[in-house]
């Protein structure tokens, strides 16, 4: 029902306080701060793009249209950040969700002495970016011993993780995985423990193995759950950039710049800041490109689901 | 009950212990490194057993721009999280009272805009701010980290809230209640666990934060995500510091974090669950 319809369509009862739009006063607000301080600043970096502004030019800034835009298309450090930002989506949001089903799988069968889990868990949740970066950065940095040497006991030959660009993508994608999912999986535990005991009852009379229920009884109801969860790690995802700068900086040279990363830099190391704010626009729009339409599958699978 | 072999049993062991190992482990190590002597920490093979010094605990607590930082972060997340509770409580109140799909709408927009990157926000904040001469204040990032908490907080707060019986609403709306009246009376010492979880949550956030505090803040309010980083000077990596200070800026957050976990992952799930 629409908006308008279910204002005209409810019935207004004194004693039904929902009917009244009195609360919306209470909402408003709120909506309203949000709004101002979100959309405003979106629109004044829309404003800045076109133009020349930058702290380092002595020239005062100027109305250029879409030149920033133009000349991102040739900036090949710009272009390679857009790959990069992909990689760092999908590949720590689809470990996210495989590893954090599969943990939650575990808390929820509730095997004795295994509580501890749950509250490791936590830990993740609520260390500092700054600090999940810096953590790893003394794992891979080799002369303090941590990840290379563990390695080099079970006879594997540890790479260069912050050397060499592949590794180095690699690297950032493990800090991504083992920050987020532990939120993932608590989230997935807290859906599977809604889930009715009866209907696991049914299937052991049915004869279901434990992987049978768990692949038939608790995969598909957690579908829609995949969903939301997907949808808002993948926003949240290049929100990893403390442990970009942490870990890499970016680097080995510019292997790990996303482009959020790259639009920092241009604004604030080179203080182009007509230029980021082109960066900006774009990164933006890809999410924007990326988000809505894993929004309407998500919003069709919940409806579906009720 | 699910039936569950031997097998099944001892790989369900094994994941579970191998994945939480795995989560302890960098933890652990970073805590380790705190608490070696620089000697101990560049050690070939690296030293399991070691002994502990607290040098650099002592180090970075005699360092003035450190103590400041935490009196800095300290006064900016409080300040976030007032404020935001001003906007947050009417709302999450006005929501438990909305239903169906405008609700639904309500909430989800209000996660988008705590969930958007920060970087979209970034650069108008730094020229605005470098307009009106707030570069640097603590209340340049109090009024940036209300786009994030008001909605944080909003989220966690809305579970508690919407267990509240309807009964005592209505029962308030006969005995002639304003809203108002209600919201304060009645209801807001009801959800004050709520309140307290969703403060935490939010001052959590703002504590951590470091892209905005990043930009904005220089030295007059440099907080204790941005101060770390110091440590890493151009002189080399004081990684002895650098680890100690980490592990003070893990602290708030591990501890109440602990206190209202169940919390933390509720306002998302009521989300999930129930639209």
């Amino acid at each position: 029902m629409s908006l308008a319809a279910r204002a005209l369509g409810r019935g207004k009862g004194p004693e039904d306080v929902a009917s009244s739009r009195a609360h919306y006063k209470y909402l408003a607000p709120s909506i309203a701060l949000l709004l101002a301080l979100t959309i405003l600043p979106m629109l004044f970096t829309l404003y800045l793009s076109t133009s020349s502004l930058s702290y380092t030019s002595p020239r005062p800034p100027r109305y250029i249209g879409l030149r920033n835009y133009e000349r991102l298309l040739d900036d090949a450090r710009f272009l390679q950040s857009i790959p990069v930002s992909l990689l760092f989506i999908a590949a720590p949001v689809a470990a996210q969700l495989a590893l954090g089903f599969v943990v939650a799988v575990v808390m929820n069968e509730r095997l004795p002495f295994m509580r501890w889990l749950r509250y490791v868990f936590v830990a993740p949740m609520v260390i500092p970016p700054i600090a999940m970066g810096l953590m790893w950065r003394i794992l891979y940095t080799p002369h303090l011993g941590g990840l290379n040497y563990f390695l080099g006991l079970v006879g594997i030959d540890g790479p260069g993780w912050l050397t060499e660009p592949n590794w180095a993508l690699v690297a950032i994608i493990m800090v991504a995985v083992w920050g987020w999912t532990p939120f993932v999986g608590l989230f997935f535990l807290a859906v599977m423990q809604s889930i009715p005991e009866e209907l696991y009852e049914a299937g052991v009379i049915d004869g279901a193995t434990w992987v049978q229920s768990v692949r038939h009884i608790t995969l598909p109801l957690l579908r829609p759950t995949f969903a939301f969860i997907g949808i808002f790690r993948v926003i949240e995802s290049l929100g990893i950039f403390p442990i970009i700068y942490i870990v890499t900086n970016g680097g080995p040279a510019t292997a790990t710049e996303t482009v959020n990363f790259y639009g920092f830099v241009s604004g604030f190391n080179n203080l182009r800041v007509g230029y980021a704010s082109a960066i900006i626009v774009v990164f933006f729009l890809m999410l924007f490109v990326i988000v809505v339409p894993t929004m309407r599958f998500l919003l069709r699978n919940i409806q579906a689901g009720e | 009950m699910k039936r569950r072999s031997t097998v099944t049993t001892f790989f369900l062991y094994l994941v579970g212990t191998l994945y939480g190992l795995a989560v302890l482990f960098p933890i652990v190590w970073m805590l380790m490194l705190a608490l070696k002597s620089q000697l101990d920490a560049f050690a070939k093979p690296p030293l399991l057993i070691f002994q502990p010094t607290l040098e650099h605990f002592i180090a970075i607590f005699q360092d003035r721009e450190f103590l400041e930082s935490i009196a800095n972060s300290v006064i900016i997340s409080t300040g976030s999280v007032v404020f935001a509770m001003v906007f947050a409580i009417p709302a999450t109140f006005a929501l438990t009272i909305m239903q169906g799909r405008v609700r639904r709408n309500a909430l989800l927009t209000i996660l988008l805009i705590r969930t958007a990157p920060g970087m979209i926000y970034l650069l108008p904040y730094f020229v605005v701010y470098s307009r009106l001469g707030m570069l640097d204040t603590h209340a340049a990032l109090i009024i940036i980290y209300l786009i994030f908490n008001v909605p944080l907080i909003i989220w966690t707060l809305m579970p508690v809230w919407s267990a509240v019986p309807r009964e005592l609403r209505e029962s308030g709306m006969i005995d002639g209640a304003s809203l108002w009246q209600i919201l304060f009376w009645i209801e807001l010492p009801l959800v004050r666990v709520g309140i307290i979880a969703s403060g935490i949550v939010a001052f959590i956030f703002a504590w951590n934060e470091f892209l905005f505090a990043l930009v904005i803040s220089a030295n007059d309010s440099v907080t204790l995500a941005v101060a770390i980083t110091r440590y890493m000077g151009y002189e080399g990596t004081e990684w002895g510091k650098l680890a100690a200070a980490a592990a003070v800026m893990m602290l708030p957050g591990i501890i109440f974090g602990f206190l209202i976990q169940r919390y933390m992952v509720a306002g998302l799930t009521a989300g999930a669950i129930k639209g």
